[in-house]
């Protein structure tokens, strides 16, 4: 992840914008757990969907990539396996967390 | 440069809104940005807007995946309104599905589709053709 180029642009640009994602992320991995429990594979997609695309503004590549490849596959009608959803929120998770990290240093 | 009166944007990401908000902002393009966050939001929007006269948009930048209307379903319902000479939308979107984008292709409604994260350059370019340059020649 390249915040510094991100964040370049504008500190505090950046700085809402990371926290705006993280609160938006965390609703994503709860509705994400429960699609899980209940193997709502068209929440999944959806959920895939909504984090892709916001987690490529923030420098979240792996989110993105694991993100794009659930969406593709549900798409394709091609189905999952669970552990990739699991990845997927262990992603964002790891995200969070290093994204917390380096607001709080700044 | 000429500015443009309001850019509706209708996405229900947040962060996607926020990120597209300071792009535009930042371009100094519009005098206003409205936000809606489904394609329902944004036809009551553009009902309101119509009947008191104040905030009809120029330029809509609309999301395909959304819950309760999504961007198909707005430009069905959208075709009601009587505005779209005057008007141009964008449909900004990471949508992969195949058939999203041939339907944006073949949709008369639509003025250009555009990949996400905005490229504010290419959307400054496309709404100075359509909107200043067209009006211009038209004097």
């Amino acid at each position: 992840m390249n915040y510094q180029r991100i964040e370049k642009v504008d500190q505090n640009f950046f700085q809402s914008l990371a926290s705006i994602y993280m609160s938006s992320a965390n609703e994503v991995i709860l509705t994400l757990e429960q699609a899980v429990q209940e193997r709502d594979m068209s929440r999944i997609q959806f959920c895939a969907h909504k984090i892709k695309s916001s987690s490529c503004l923030v420098g979240a590549s792996y989110v993105e990539q694991t993100a794009r490849t659930i969406e593709l596959s549900l798409e394709k009608g091609e189905g999952i396996e669970m552990g990739l959803v699991h990845k997927l929120i262990y992603y964002i998770r790891e995200f969070l967390t290093e994204l917390n990290v380096y607001l709080n240093a700044k | 440069m000429k500015k443009i009166g309001c850019v509706l944007l209708v996405d229900d990401d947040v962060t996607t809104n926020f990120y597209n908000e300071y792009e535009i902002q930042k371009s100094a393009l519009f005098d206003a940005i409205e936000v809606a966050h489904n394609g329902k939001e944004a036809i009551d929007y553009i009902k309101e807007a119509i009947e008191t006269g104040v905030g009809i948009p120029d330029v809509i930048l609309l999301d395909v995946n959304m819950p309760v209307m999504n961007g198909f379903e707005f430009l069905e319902s959208y075709s009601q309104f009587d505005l779209k000479n005057n008007l141009v939308i964008v449909m900004l979107t990471t949508s992969m599905h195949n058939d999203d984008i041939e339907t944006a292709g073949l949709s008369s409604l639509i003025d250009a589709y555009m990949e996400k994260p905005l490229n504010i350059e290419k959307l400054v370019k496309l709404v100075t053709e359509k909107l200043i340059h067209e009006n211009t020649d038209k004097l």
